[in-house]
This record gives structure tokens, C-alpha cells and sequence, in this order.
């Protein structure tokens, strides 16, 4: 039966992918984490007062954004979406091929970014995107079959444009080295971010926390009317505040950082109420970076609104920007450390009969209690080293983060050398 | 949104119940208290004990066979294999875990815990309540949401009754 129930794995009705398929792309994910803490290493004498351009702060941007965020954002939605839309992916090959022409695409456009090879950035850049236009076809056709879950679908939705509109601005900006399409390359770099991160992944991170969290807190999924009020508001705010960082209109951008944060606060307002509401009254360790995450999210929004003021001084624009990163990984790297083991449990009931591994077995708990450690001091010497522009502290704060993300490659591997060791003993 | 279907809003209050025993079990056996058996009149272990017979003997098994003999074939009919059989492993192997507990309980209820049967007890509950949990998650987030478009109204109602008829 075990195999019988394999073979079915990835036809289009079936909502559960092969193992290998979502976790390729969190090892990916785990090595990109890593590289992303080293090249900001190389790269910290030019942080506290970066303002745009190649070089490592750059390359080091887009090993977490593109190599840690899409890639496991990919890798997340590809197997979570399904449980939202009851509807399976039936490409394993397409979405194992996305996955290489990825990380190859995010590679070389990294390297080119840190030595401001433009034709590397173009190659690259093509590559990602490329793959990101196959990831979206899949996602559209998963999406347009609607789904129980309305509020997440929505997000979903969203997203997909996101995800477009950066694509396009990213590779403008990539040409515009070249060729100077934009008048202001930095204020359309910032407009890219903002598409990014609250638009592309805060959407994403938005639409299956209405999942993930009523699942491990066991509580009911938040009202669908709020979480779509969330999304229309945070929407407005999103094209209020690029209106503004695009035109220089600062005060505009404010003000949509305003209306964001009226998004924000009822999505967090939800997450609370859910939890408050919760069956399962032992959430585990990984709840301390979610609420870690959550208390991030309006600070981000907070600091844009005051830079967008000029009240945040020269540096503004870099304190702004590490607490929106700051927030994304955060989130990112609690719920994989739930969804990691959990997706291994269910994989290895279907291997094993008789008494497959549970959750617990499959995680290793020092190794992520090292990396949470890791992640909030580097988090926080990294704004000292800003602020201060100290180097040295900012140099201490990546190879703290790198230790922590060595300490969650360390957690990864053991969940898949424990759960193949169950899967042969058995 | 699981009250668009009446059967999925009642097995989620099944699952509340079974989380809230599942909570006080897990109270019950981690923490510095567990070190020594409690005491043969400690109320709180000898309701426990009470709550967890009723549910190992009928309670658990009632649930699971009506989720095999009515939810899952209907899933299986529109193509989705793997959510209903990891399920149904599941559910096998909860009958398995509950089947070495139960005369572990029925032993405490009558002569209280020694040492030994304490930390079996807690062993076997620790189990219990990790899988039970584990278990519930897949179903809040992989199986009831399915089901608000898997049964018509009518047949929606049939179920509700089916379940209170057997239980």
C-alpha cells in the first residue's frame, strides 16, 4: 500500500508533493542563509552607509531575498498552496527544473552583483527570472481553481502580481546599469524592495500564516472577512507608498506606510485573537521567533514611515531596509523549522507502518536553540553596528549569523538523515 | 470556515475535546512533578485517569472508524490518496499505542502508580499525546477544509446523524 500510495504522489488531485520536491528548495534555501551571512561579512565596511549600487551589501541582498525568501517561499507555497486550493501540482520534472535554472539564475547574478559584473547581473537576472515566470504559471494555475481557503487564495493572487511587477523593475535596474532607462535608479531600487518584501513574500507570509498558524496552535482559522480587509488595505497602502517612492513624493510614501500598518496591525490582530483562541496550549520554541517576527513587522513599517519623514538621518534608508529583512527571515526561518520535520513525519507515515518517527524525533532541538540565539544577537549588533557604523561590530554580528545559520543547516540535515534512517531501518 | 460544513464543524469540536485531554495529559506527566508517582488520592490524576479510560476504550475509536467508513472513501473517490492513507496509518497506529495504555490506566485506576508503572505511564502518554496532536494538525489542516465541497447539504446532515447514531 505504501507504494501504491507513493505512485499517486503528484498527480493533479493529489495535494501532497514527493519529500525531495519542497525540500530542494529549503536546502537550497539552508546553503544560500549561509553565503548570505559570509558575503555581508565581506561586505561590512560598506553597510552603514550604503545607498544602492553593486557590491557585496548588494550580492548579500539578494543571496537572502531571492536564495533564502523565494527559494523557500517556492518550495512553502508549492506544497501549502494545495491545502488552500484542494487542488495538487502535477510537474514534478517542471518544478525540479525550476528549481536548478533558480539557483543557478540566483548564483551568478549574485556573484555578478559583488563584482559588478554586468553581464553575470544580466545572465543571472534572465535565468531567475525565467524560472520565476515557470513558478508563476504553475501558481496561476494552481490559483485559478479557487479553494476553500478564499483569504489565502487572495493573497495568493497578490502576490502573483508582486512577484510580475518585481521581476520587471528587478531586470529594468539590472539594464539601467548599462543603459540608464530610469531617471532615479535608487529611488525605482527601493520601489523593487518595497514589491519584494511587503508585496511579493509579505503576501505570501500573510496568506499561509491563515494556514500555518491555526494548524501548529491548533485554533480556528481567522475570520475571511478581516484577513481580505487586511489585504485590501495593505494593497492600497503597497501602491500608495511605491507612488511615492517612485515620484519622490516622500510624504505620499508616508503615508502609505501609514495605511500598511493598518493592515499590519489587523493581520496581527488576528494571529493574536487565533492564538488566543487556541486548542494546543504548548506552541514550542518556534513561536518565540514568530512573535519575534510579528513585533518586526510594524517596527519595518515604522521605520519606512520615518525615513520617508527624514527623521531617521543618513542612515535611514539601511536601518529601514534590516528591519524589513529582519522581519521576513525571522518569520521564514521559525515556520521551516516547523514545517521541515512535520513534512518528514508525514512522508515517513507513508513509508513506514509501524511506528514511523514523530516531530519531535525528527527535530533537533539544540542546534535550532543555537541558531535562535545566533539569529536575535547578530538581528541586534547588526542595528548597533548601523547606527554606530562600527564595522567591526557589524563584521561580529554576520559571523554570529553565520554560526546561527550553520546551526540551522545542522537542524535540516538531521531532520532528513533522521527521517532516512527511519525510512531504511524500517 | 469549517462551519460550512456541519460534519467538519463537528469533528473539529471532537478534536477540541481530544486536544483539551491531550493538554492535561501532557501537564500532567512533564515537569519536575513527574519525578515520583503521584499519590493514589491526588483528585486531578484520578480524574485524568477516568477521562483517558473513557477515551482509549471508545471514544478515539468511534471517531476513527467513522472518518475510515465515511470521510476517506470519499476523498479517495476524487483522486486524493496519500492525506487519507497517511490518516488511516495514523489512526492504526493510535489503536496500537492505545492498546498497550489502556491496561496501563486500568491498573492505576484500581491500584494506584508504583515507580515502574509511573514511567511507563508517562513514556506511553508522552507518545500518545505528541502522535494524538500531530494527528489532529494534519486533519484541522489537510482533511476538514476539504470537505465543505465534498458533500452535498443533504448528505452533510446524513453524516451528523450517522456519527450521533453510533456514538
Amino acid at each position: 500500500m505504501a507504494s501504491g500510495a507513493t505512485a499517486f504522489l503528484g498527480s493533479a488531485s493529489e495535494r501532497l508533493l514527493p519529500l525531495s520536491l519542497p525540500f530542494r528548495f529549503f536546502a537550497a534555501a539552508v546553503v544560500f542563509h549561509m553565503a548570505a551571512w559570509v558575503v555581508l561579512a565581506l561586505g561590512a565596511n560598506d553597510l552603514p552607509d550604503y545607498a544602492g549600487g553593486g557590491g557585496p551589501v548588494l550580492a548579500a541582498i539578494h543571496l537572502l531575498t531571492l536564495g533564502v525568501f523565494t527559494m523557500s517561499a517556492m518550495g512553502a507555497s508549492l506544497q501549502l498552496l494545495p491545502v488552500a486550493t484542494l487542488q495538487g501540482f502535477a510537474a514534478p520534472r517542471l518544478i525540479a527544473g525550476i528549481w536548478w535554472l533558480f539557483n543557478l539564475g540566483s548564483l551568478i547574478l549574485a556573484l555578478g552583483m559583488y563584482f559588478f559584473w554586468h553581464r553575470a547581473m544580466a545572465a543571472g537576472g534572465t535565468l531567475a527570472g525565467l524560472a520565476i515566470l515557470l513558478y508563476l504559471w504553475l501558481l496561476l494555475g494552481n490559483l485559478r481553481r479557487g479553494g476553500a481557503l478564499v483569504a489565502v487564495v487572495a493573497h495568493g493572487w497578490l502576490a502573483v502580481a508582486a512577484l510580475l511587477g518585481l521581476l520587471a523593475v528587478g531586470l529594468a535596474l539590472i539594464v539601467t546599469q548599462e543603459y540608464g532607462i530610469f531617471a532615479d535608479a535608487q529611488r525605482s531600487a527601493v520601489s523593487h524592495m518595497l514589491v519584494a518584501a511587503y508585496g511579493f513574500m509579505g503576501l505570501l507570509a500573510f496568506g499561509f500564516s491563515y494556514v500555518l498558524v491555526p494548524m501548529f496552535a491548533l485554533t480556528q482559522v481567522p475570520g475571511q472577512k478581516w484577513a481580505l480587509a487586511s489585504l485590501g488595505i495593505g494593497a492600497i497602502g503597497l501602491v500608495i507608498g511605491l507612488f511615492g517612492a517612485w515620484f519622490g513624493m516622500d510624504l505620499c510614501a508616508a503615508i502609505g506606510g501609514c495605511v500598511g500598518l493598518l493592515a499590519a496591525m489587523i493581520h496581527l490582530g488576528l494571529m493574536v485573537q487565533a492564538l488566543r483562541e487556541r486548542m494546543r496550549k504548548r506552541l514550542g520554541p518556534a513561536f518565540i521567533l514568530i512573535r519575534l517576527a510579528w513585533g518586526l513587522l510594524p517596527l519595518s513599517l515604522l521605520a519606512g514611515i520615518a525615513w520617508a519623514l527624514d527623521l531617521l538621518g543618513a542612515r535611514g534608508g539601511v536601518i529601514f531596509s534590516l528591519s524589513l529583512l529582519a522581519w521576513l527571515l525571522t518569520f521564514l526561518l521559525a515556520i521551516l523549522q516547523r514545517i521541515v520535520p512535520f513534512l518528514a513525519s508525514m512522508h515517513a507515515a507513508i513509508a513506514i507502518k509501524h511506528r514511523p518517527p514523530t516531530v519531535t524525533a525528527l527535530t533537533a532541538q539544540m542546534p535550532l536553540n543555537i541558531h535562535m540565539y545566533c539569529h536575535c544577537a547578530s538581528l541586534l549588533l547588526l542595528g548597533v553596528g548601523i547606527i554606530w557604523s562600527q564595522t567591526l561590530i557589524i563584521v561580529v554580528a554576520a559571523l554570529i549569523g553565520l554560526v546561527g545559520a550553520g546551526a540551522f543547516a545542522w537542524f535540516f540535515l538531521a531532520a532528513v538523515r533522521r527521517y532516512l534512517a527511519a525510512v531504511v531501518s524500517a | 470556515m469549517y462551519l460550512d460544513s456541519k460534519i467538519a464543524q463537528l469533528l473539529h469540536d471532537e478534536h477540541q475535546r481530544t486536544v483539551d485531554l491531550m493538554n492535561r495529559l501532557e501537564e500532567a506527566v512533564t515537569g519536575r512533578q513527574t519525578k515520583t508517582a503521584p499519590a493514589n488520592d491526588d483528585a486531578a490524576t484520578t480524574a485524568l485517569l477516568a477521562d483517558m479510560n473513557a477515551e482509549l476504550q471508545a471514544t478515539t475509536g468511534h471517531h476513527f472508524n467513522f472518518e475510515e467508513d465515511n470521510i476517506f472513501p470519499a476523498l479517495t473517490a476524487i483522486g486524493d490518496v496519500a492525506i487519507p492513507y497517511i490518516l488511516r496509518q495514523e489512526h492504526d497506529l493510535l489503536r496500537n499505542l492505545s492498546e498497550y495504555l489502556l491496561p496501563v490506566v486500568e491498573k492505576a485506576r484500581a491500584n494506584g502508580f508504583t515507580a515502574e508503572s509511573w514511567a511507563e505511564f508517562c513514556e506511553l502518554a508522552l507518545e500518545l499525546v505528541e502522535r494524538q496532536i500531530s494527528h489532529i494538525q494534519k486533519e484541522e489542516m489537510g482533511l476538514l477544509p476539504t470537505l465543505s465541497g465534498l458533500f452535498e447539504d443533504d448528505r452533510d446532515g446524513e453524516l451528523v446523524m450517522l456519527y450521533a447514531e453510533a456514538s
